[in-house]
């Protein structure tokens, strides 16, 4: 038994019902009594032996033939051991009360925000439980359990709070908000100056030129100073955790680009490999290889998104052009490699779709000799600039401590000087074989998430060139006929393939019951992918963890007392890309 | 009476061709800036209507011409249509006093005429920044007058700005002033003649370069053009003051934008860069002989200097990012205007020692 | 060191850089951008566009309506009826074959997933239409679409490879031995 379940066993023996590892996959897992959730939770944080102090997700499942309805599960890690624990506690339906952990990691404030919306679990102690997802006043039940239709709840036309398309506009000429809906965005008593007579809120999003997609913040101004600024989401959510509880496994992947559709890659790697994890197996190395290149590539990709998109917001209209002017390469490579460009669907469970040709490799040879000098290039631009470096140094300051209890992972993680990265924490495909540094900031402000930025993609061309020099020859995809559709040229020729490649298409494979939370560092930070298996061959249940949603719940922390110009730079800081935030 | 009408009747027509060209200026400009901006950025800008795009400002100005008025709910229609004119007039109005040619005469029905200038007043520089100032007024009443938070934020970001910059402006120039002896562009320009040397610019023993460096920079924050575009700033305040504006109210906001940028180039160019002086005495086309054509070369050599003001806006666009709010009142505060202030010290000192 | 960080402060040192690259770029002026309706990108073989239903060379439709397609969609794009050829009872084939091409995501799962090779996607991505029932596409259409868009056509199954012969129970149409 992992020493961590033990502590955990001798301390609480009552409230925690059972601890279980998972041999196949080296999960860590403690069933505990709901109502000594707090308890626990403070213990896992304060106890330096186990010290989790990073959240990284707080979902739920549904079961609803169980007496106790609802499992709370509790994803934590530890940065100092390196070690992942999963708490579950179970509450009822008539009474589904779990004390809010908010106190212990400020990150899950908006975590259990969502679970509240998508599950009905009410959180008690939490400061703002509002629904953060769905309409605010939607009244139609709980998305996320079973009991409510994966098809919905009906149509557009169905839902009195949407305006209909037939409906004659109503006019007003009463702008006026109702003072009970702007109390939400209020700060507490005594925030701003003591000079102000009267706030003024702003409305920011979701319709403005530099909110990166439908993203509402309202921000409540002294002068220009931001007191308070609440962000509200939701505004993009397509219900992808329940839409893929009615997939087959393989049928989630082009979903999963959608997700963050600037980085389609890194999202498909993550999903992939989380359903390898569930299913235990193993990919050929070739394979291995391929994923880490084009996932780089893919990083490379969105930092260079967010690098043209970060100076665009600050006012350096020219460096946007130039970054997607290397952009644009590397979607070529990816269009001549799977055929699109943006929404890849790439990955396969298993390997992947197309082979790295050597035509690709030495065009991407090519792309990376002058890469570095197009990365100097942005820099002669922006780097030392007296106007960038002061619109970014000592701007939205976040510290490690802090950091690390709202739960925030990648760059603005790092940015802060925690030198965390899955990519090194848990080696996966091919990142244990070649060298690289992880790059780490020291002031936690946005000088230095620009900085790691760069550093990254530096880093990246240096993982990408090792890579294609140590790639070997083999398969693409793992051998496992019951889980990966044979080649189709053998479909039509032999009984057997055919049989396989339509029960595959038709059914689906049955990966083992159990569950598995596997994180990959996409380009934002920890992309994690939580599934429940009941052993049919759609998900029971999948969390995605990710990374813009969970950094947003540092917003208001981060943006308290800087100008409304700033908060244009912490949207742009964050990388933050509404799809995923949202999904 | 006669002679009165004769004079007027002049000076409409040196008006309307003056407009004439600063409307033409504009329109070039407009496209002028997509292009550049589009060559340093690897693209091509407006390449659709017309060869090249050369037409597309003639498509702009007719979509904004016929484009639907909109007047936001809960605005102040009277502020709301008189904002945008005032901004206008005011910027086409400095163009009165700017000279664009030799300080020459002609005369017509025996009457004097000067025709390179509207009207020679012994204050034009002083005019020129009064009703610059009067264009705040515009930008500060079109975002109050809205009914919108960002107009509103962009106008009192406007006004601030405008405020603190219009000062250092002011002060830059009081060097140049002094050495002039006279608030006179025509004078000031005049005093410039001969080689390159006696710019204000450079004009020894005491050269003007810090106040042409604090005029150039201020120019670009009162025009408030990139990176010091925050009343407008659209990443941060959508459009800042013109956010609600549209149709040809919009185009009159952007035409004195542009109007404001031709006309700062034209004062700079007057008092720091010797006007119309070509950098050699005299002008070539004199030397062989044309000297009846002499002026068109002065008129190039000013349209040169003015055009060369109006690249650097441009290219300082594609380079730079936007200032924040806050640094851009510290900076014009802390840094501008002392160095105005010790320049307009020791340019004062130095002139009474060195009378020239 | 100190002065020189001095100096290039009061000279705009990092700025007169900056504006040296863009210098630089209008000075080399090299256009990435196409001039798209003009201009059109090279699209690899591979390209995910416009889905299109495939003919063999003489002309029949490749599908056998085994809805495998419908069943590897991720998002129900695809709606098959099928039924058995007349004449011959023991083949099958689409009768009719729907594709509401507006929730189409592109993954192509179901050209993987078709055993004979009877969908295809093309290059074509030129598919914006004003109503968006046009995008409703039926057999013809995507019939048309494939016969645009891959013009050479490939043999029937059952002369491509001895073993598919196996499969294809219409004993009438085998082709003589040795062939």
């Amino acid at each position: 038994m992992h020493p961590v379940l033990d502590i955990l066993k001798d301390k609480f023996p009552d409230a925690v019902l059972s601890v279980h590892q998972d041999k196949d996959r080296g999960d860590l897992s403690a069933r505990v009594k709901a109502a000594h959730m707090l308890e626990i939770a403070r213990f896992l944080h304060d106890d330096p032996r186990l010290a989790f102090d990073h959240i990284t997700d707080v979902c739920s499942a549904d079961y609803p033939d169980d007496p106790e309805r609802f499992e709370v599960i509790y994803h934590v890690l530890s940065l100092p051991h390196g070690v992942r624990l999963r708490i579950k506690a179970r509450v009822t339906e008539e009474h589904p009360v779990i004390a809010s952990v908010v106190s212990v990691w400020k990150g899950a404030e908006f975590m259990e925000r969502e679970t509240y919306d998508l599950m009905g679990i009410k959180f008690s102690g939490h400061p703002d439980l509002r629904r953060i997802l769905m309409p605010e006043n939607y009244d139609e039940g709980y998305p996320l359990r079973k009991d409510f239709p994966a098809e919905g709840r009906g149509w557009r036309s169905s839902f009195p709070f949407l305006p209909k398309m037939d409906e004659t506009a109503a006019v007003s000429n009463d702008n006026e908000v109702p003072e009970a809906e702007k109390q939400v965005f209020r700060a507490e008593v005594g925030a701003g100056s003591t000079r102000r007579t009267e706030e003024l809120l702003l409305n920011m999003g979701p319709q403005h030129p530099s909110t990166h997609g439908v993203l509402r913040v309202v921000l409540e101004l002294d002068g220009e100073r931001v007191v308070k600024a609440t962000p509200d989401l939701g505004y993009l959510h397509r219900g992808v955790e329940k839409l893929s509880e009615g997939l087959a496994y393989m049928q989630i992947i082009p979903h999963t680009d959608r997700l963050d559709y600037v980085c389609s890659m890194t999202n498909n790697y993550a999903y992939v490999r989380a359903v390898e994890k569930l299913l235990t197996l193993a990919v050929p190395e070739r394979a291995e290889y391929i994923r880490t290149v084009v996932a780089e590539m893919q990083r490379i990709i969105g930092h260079l998104f967010w690098l043209g998109t970060q100076a665009l917001d600050i006012g350096a209209m020219t460096v946007f052009f130039w970054t997607f002017r290397e952009r644009e390469v590397l979607l070529d490579m990816f269009e001549k490699l799977c055929g699109a460009r943006l929404t890849l669907n790439y990955f396969r469970i298993g390997g992947v779709d197309s082979d790295f040709t050597p035509d690709l490799a030495r065009r991407m040879n090519e792309f990376l000799d002058t890469f570095q000098a197009h990365i100097n290039e942005y820099d002669s631009l922006i780097a030392n600039n007296r106007i960038w470096i002061g619109r970014t140094k000592n701007v939205a300051v976040i510290s490690a401590e802090d950091a690390i209890n709202f739960g925030l992972t990648g760059p603005p993680l790092r940015g802060s000087g925690v030198k965390y990265d899955v990519r090194k924490m848990e080696p996966y495909g091919a990142y244990d074989k070649v060298e690289w540094e992880v790059p780490v900031g020291k002031n936690g402000d946005t000088y230095d998430r620009y900085w790691i930025r760069m550093e990254e993609m530096r880093q990246s061309a240096r993982i990408i060139r090792q890579c294609l020099a140590q790639m070997p020859q083999g398969p693409i995809i793992a051998d496992a006929p019951q889980i990966i559709p044979p080649p189709k040229a053998n479909v039509m020729r032999d009984m057997e393939s055919l049989i396989h490649h339509f029960i595959i298409f038709t059914q689906g494979f049955k990966p083992p019951k159990g569950e598995t939370y596997c994180a990959t560092e996409a380009p934002k930070g920890e992309l994690g992918f939580f599934i429940i298996s009941d052993g049919s061959p759609r998900p029971y249940r999948m969390k995605i963890r990710a990374p813009s949603f969970i950094h947003m719940g540092a917003f208001d922390h981060m943006a308290r007392g800087y100008l409304i110009s700033d908060i244009i730079t912490i949207f742009g800081t964050y990388d933050i890309v509404m799809g995923e935030c949202d999904r | 009476m006669a002679e009165l009408a004769l004079r007027m009747a002049f000076s409409l027509a040196q008006i309307t061709v003056v407009m004439g060209v600063i409307m033409l200026t504009i329109m070039v400009l407009t496209l002028a800036e997509r292009k550049v901006l589009g060559w340093m950025q690897d693209r091509m800008g407006p390449m659709e209507v017309g060869p090249y795009g050369i037409l597309q400002p003639v498509a702009d100005g007719l979509k904004l011409f016929f484009k639907e008025d909109i007047v936001p709910a809960g605005a102040n229609r009277f502020l709301f249509s008189l904002a945008p004119i005032l901004a206008l007039v005011a910027a086409l109005i400095g163009f009165a006093v700017v000279p664009f040619g030799p300080d020459t005469t002609i005369e017509l029905f025996g009457i004097q005429f000067k025709p390179f200038i509207i009207s020679d007043i012994n204050i034009g520089i002083l005019y020129i920044l009064a009703f610059t100032s009067i264009g705040a007024y515009g930008v500060i009443l079109g975002g109050w007058a809205s009914n919108s938070k960002y107009s509103l934020l962009g106008g009192l970001r406007s006004a601030a700005q405008v405020i603190s910059y219009e000062l250092n402006v002011g002060l830059a120039i009081v060097g140049v002033l002094l050495l002039a002896g006279s608030l006179s562009l025509v004078k000031i320009t005049q005093a410039q003649a001969g080689w390159f040397w006696n710019w204000y610019v450079f004009a020894p023993p005491f050269p003007q370069l810090l106040a042409f460096v604090v005029y150039v920079i201020s120019a670009v924050a009162e025009t408030n053009r990139v990176p010091f575009d925050l009343p407008e700033a659209e990443s941060e305040l959508v459009a800042g003051f013109f956010t609600e504006y549209s149709g040809m109210r919009f185009a009159f906001f952007f035409i004195a934008e542009y109007a404001n940028m031709i006309l700062v180039s034209c004062i700079a160019a007057a008092l720091f860069l010797g006007g119309w002086n070509a950098p050699y005495p005299g002008t070539a086309l004199a030397r062989m002989g044309f000297v009846q054509f002499a002026w068109v070369e002065n008129v190039v050599w000013f349209a040169a200097k003015v055009y060369f003001f109006l690249f650097l806006f441009f290219w300082l666009r594609a380079t730079l990012p936007r200032l924040r709010y806050d640094q851009l009142m510290r900076f014009g505060w802390k840094v501008m205007l002392p160095i105005a202030l010790g320049n307009i010290l020791v340019t004062a000192i130095a002139a009474y020692l060195f009378p020239r | 060191m100190k002065f020189k960080a001095w100096l290039k402060t009061i000279t705009f040192y990092e700025i007169l850089v900056g504006m040296a690259a863009t210098m630089r770029h209008l000075l080399r002026y090299k256009p990435i951008t196409l001039q798209y309706p003009h201009e059109k990108r090279t699209l690899p073989d591979s390209y995910r566009g416009m889905l299109a239903l495939l003919r063999y060379d003489d002309g029949t439709e490749k599908c056998v309506g085994c809805d495998l397609c419908e069943a590897a969609c991720p998002s129900r794009v695809i709606r098959v009826v099928s039924s058995e050829v007349p004449g011959e009872p023991t083949k099958r084939y689409a009768s009719e074959y729907y594709m509401d091409m507006t929730r189409c995501l592109f993954c192509g799962m179901c050209v993987e997933a078709c055993p004979v090779d009877a969908l295809g996607m093309t290059r074509e991505y030129e598919w914006a239409v004003y109503d968006k029932r046009n995008l409703l596409l039926n057999k013809q259409q995507l019939l048309a679409i494939g016969d645009r868009s891959y013009p050479v056509r490939e043999k029937r199954l059952e002369f491509q490879h001895p073993n598919v012969a196996f499969f294809n129970v219409a004993f009438k149409n085998l082709p003589a031995k040795g062939t």
